[in-house]
């Protein structure tokens, strides 16, 4: 998870084995970023509110995209921050997404430095995660039977 | 995921092509330059022996008239006396002054065809009894249907563009610099062995070079009066100066400092040319066999002429015959050129009808444009009789007129536009409360208005033919401009946009990437007409010899799978295009502009950029998301649809007014 301003990323530095959710109950993109930030709280409450969090990704998440395979990454960027965590949601059913008209399988949220020299690791990293995350690998990680399993599948795809 | 772009269209128009300032002189000189065949024998024709100082002189003050369009051209890339003098003073003069400047185009091509007929038929007269042939075909008649035939040959060339015509003007223009040449040092030879006199500084003027003007006392052509006179009667050497004006927005990068080497390549070639050679015909013709023989087809006299072996100088007379008939040939093309560019500016205005700017499927071009200049030509030529000196005459008034009114708009400009930045500014200013007076366009406008009046009185068919012509024309303007006004107003669903720009279609991007082949590529991805700073500044910076430059417009349409994309262009995307185009010709540089529909943009431009192998993509910002999700959408797009044979990264730069955020997708 420690990230100091490299420009790669890979996901093993920045995605705890402990941060891989899969739940069924999930109904909306609200439930989605509600859930997230609830579960990434604990890196930034030291200087935020789990309600400002929430609020935050809300806000932003006006211009987030989903993806056609399914693949939904909702971030956001704290100056206080000096590296970058996540959490991965995978939602094995599909959660209908109204705005996207699309289904959203995967959700990849993560925080940043809002500086601007971490900015471009801040756009490797999306890059990166939207080529990792292929529709054939989301398919394989909607039928793991639990988190452990998709997380070594992640990992062992980077080596 | 490939469903996401659908119709693909490349823009073309003849304008994205540049030219050298090598090129921009010749297409000038092949009309500027062609006088030196028939303005002397003209001038001598009217006033007598002293003609060779008065086309000497006209040429000298061609420099001032050369240096007076720098200065217009820093101020307006596409040019010329219409747009000048609208700036300046109005739409009304505007149509008065291209009225006058179309009949001027539409005098040059038959003077200039129907002359090198006479010089073709004078060749034909001395060369075919050599070979026992009886020549007695009329010399009108055989310049007359030369003539008729270098139009049409001419109309069709243009149809297809004005690139192909430019590299014939440099082949045409260097062989006649080679004769030149020639004529110029045996000239000098001539006058060394057999010596000189001076011709008389004595004005002769026939009834005909009066006009109305014999009919007044007071106004006797002696004196200033008579200089004045003189002047006027040569001053058709100036023709095709307006040329400079339509050629400069095709001038390739850098503008101005390329349009100063074209105009001083044009000003010692006609100064030598033109002046000189005049005068060497002045100097070793005596006057009354130049007068008998040789009035319209000066220098193949002066070949003959020259001290040496006969059969030498028909070598060089049929050489001369053969630039004559290059060079005055090409003045028909530069009179396509220039009238083609005139009424597009003219029509863009609405002063025409918008249909007469249809372009060619194929070629691109204005071809209605085109062949009406074409069939108003040889109607010329047709009620002319082939009479090269009534064509002198009426030629005159247009050229005169259009420089009178360039003149005096640039004067105006100094004062309604003092605060515009000029790249040049025409010499001897006096600058009085922030603002520049011109005193040295003062003085040459002062000297071509008195000129004109004078032109006025002497030139009864000139100012006739021209009066009426040009009364027609505005009157023309006039209907068609309210016309147009009154489409607006009703709110017609306007069917003429898609047809101002020409896209043909591509099949696939992958075979469009195939056309793409310079060292580097940039794409920059366009929306808003008022939002092109990022454009600008690629064409500020890029050298596009070694660099191909993309410009991609995205058509979003959503529910792609079901729309016709027919590739009908709004009136919102016509005017981006306009500006696209209209940047490109400020700069310079060749621009490929692109228009696809896709209902997802970023993912387009990503795909489209990995297609063409681009290097970097230039964006300007978007009002909507912000730089900062425009970069990381594109970063998402990059993750996903990178291929794996793409090497290396590619660079994005965000570009708006005095910010530009740069970093890499890898």
């Amino acid at each position: 998870m420690v990230i100091n301003n490299e420009k790669s990323v890979l996901l093993k530095d920045i995605l705890k084995q402990e941060d891989v959710y899969i739940s069924n109950n999930l109904k909306s993109r609200q439930e989605i970023l509600k859930f997230g930030s609830q579960k990434i709280f604990p890196y930034v409450k030291d200087f935020c509110s789990q309600k400002v969090l929430y609020e935050k990704l809300k806000e932003v998440d006006k211009l987030n995209l989903v993806l056609e395979n399914g693949l939904f990454i909702p971030h956001t960027k704290f100056p206080e921050l000096e590296n970058i965590y996540s959490v991965l949601i995978i939602s094995p059913n599909g959660i209908k997404d109204e705005r996207a008209g699309l289904d959203i399988y995967l959700s990849f949220l993560f925080l940043s430095p809002l500086k601007p020299a971490f900015f471009q690791t801040h756009l490797n990293l999306l890059s990166y995660i939207t080529r990792i995350f292929k529709k054939e690998l989301i398919d394989i990680l909607r039928t793991v039977s639990s988190p452990l399993e998709a997380y070594k599948i992640i990992t062992g795809i980077e080596k | 995921m490939k469903e996401k772009i659908k119709n693909i269209f490349v823009l073309s128009t003849a304008m994205l092509s540049f030219i050298s300032f090598w090129k921009a002189s010749a297409i000038v000189l092949c009309d500027f330059g062609s006088s030196a065949y028939y303005a002397g024998g003209i001038a001598a024709k009217s006033f007598g022996q002293a003609y060779p100082y008065f086309v000497l002189a006209v040429m000298l003050f061609s420099g001032f008239l050369l240096m007076m369009y720098i200065e217009s051209s820093s101020l307006f890339t596409r040019g010329g006396v219409y747009v000048v003098v609208r700036e300046a003073m109005g739409k009304t003069m505007a149509k008065f002054s291209v009225s006058a400047l179309i009949f001027d185009y539409l005098l040059t091509g038959p003077i200039s065809s129907v002359s090198a007929g006479l010089y073709i038929a004078a060749l034909l007269k001395i060369l075919l009894p050599h070979i026992g042939i009886s020549w007695n075909i009329s010399d009108r008649l055989l310049a007359m249907i030369f003539s008729i035939s270098v139009i049409l040959y001419f109309w069709r060339e243009n149809i297809k563009g004005v690139q192909e015509s430019a590299d014939k003007n440099v082949k045409i223009i260097l062989f006649v610099g080679f004769v030149g040449i020639i004529l110029f040092f045996w000239s000098l030879f001539t006058i060394w062995q057999k010596g000189f006199t001076l011709p008389e500084f004595k004005l002769n003027f026939t009834d005909e070079a009066l006009g109305w003007a014999k009919d007044i006392s007071w106004l006797k052509p002696v004196g200033l009066i008579g200089i004045i006179m003189a002047f006027g009667h040569s001053i058709l050497a100036l023709s095709g100066l307006e040329t400079l004006a339509q050629v400069y927005r095709e001038i390739e990068d850098p503008k101005i400092p390329n349009l100063k080497k074209t105009v001083i390549a044009i000003f010692i070639f006609s100064l030598l040319f033109t002046g000189m050679l005049t005068f060497f015909s002045a100097l070793i013709i005596p006057f009354d066999v130049m007068i008998s023989k040789y009035s319209d087809n000066l220098l193949s006299g002066l070949a003959m002429e020259l001290y040496g072996p006969y059969k030498l100088k028909l070598i060089l007379k049929f050489l001369v015959v053969l630039s004559a008939g290059f060079i005055l040939v090409g003045a028909v093309n530069t009179a396509f050129v220039g009238a083609n560019g005139i009424l597009n500016r003219v029509a863009e205005d609405g002063i025409l009808p918008e249909s007469l700017r249809q372009l060619h499927r194929k070629y691109g071009t204005t071809y209605r444009i085109i062949t009406l200049v074409a069939a108003l030509q040889i109607l010329v030529v047709i009620l002319s009789g082939g009479d090269i000196f009534l064509l002198g005459e009426a030629y005159a008034f247009g050229v005169l007129t259009s420089l009178t009114f360039d003149v005096l708009a640039l004067i105006f400009l100094r004062f309604k536009k003092k605060d515009e930045p000029r790249e040049w500014l025409f010499p001897l200013n006096l600058n009085y409360n922030g603002y520049q007076i011109p005193l040295g366009l003062i003085s040459i406008f002062l000297t071509l208005f008195i000129v004109f009046l004078a032109n006025l009185i002497t030139k009864k068919i000139a100012t006739i033919s021209g009066l009426i012509f040009t009364l027609f024309l505005y009157i023309v303007f006039t209907i068609s401009e309210k016309k147009n006004e009154k489409k607006i107003n009703l709110k017609e669903e306007d069917k003429g946009f898609e047809e101002k720009v020409n896209l043909a279609g591509e099949q696939d991007i992958s075979e469009l990437a195939l056309k793409f082949k310079k060292e580097n590529k940039i794409l920059v991805p366009v929306r808003n007409p008022n939002n092109l700073v990022h454009l600008k500044s690629v064409l500020e910076s890029t050298d596009d010899n070694t660099t191909d430059i993309v410009v991609l417009y995205v058509k979003v349409q959503k529910g792609l799978e079901s729309s016709g994309a027919s590739g009908v262009i709004l009136p919102e995307e016509k005017e981006l295009f306009k500006q696209i185009i209209l940047l490109a010709e400020k700069y310079g540089k060749t621009v490929t502009p692109i228009m696809l529909y896709s209902n997802d943009p970023f993912y387009t431009i990503i795909y489209f950029a990995q297609s063409i192998n681009a290097g970097k993509i230039v964006m300007g910002v978007s009002g909507s998301f912000g730089a900062e999700v425009q970069l990381e959408r594109l970063a998402m797009y990059w993750g996903m649809l990178k291929r794996s044979d793409f090497k290396g990264a590619i660079k994005v730069e965000i570009i708006w007014e005095n910010r530009k955020l740069s970093y890499e997708l890898i």
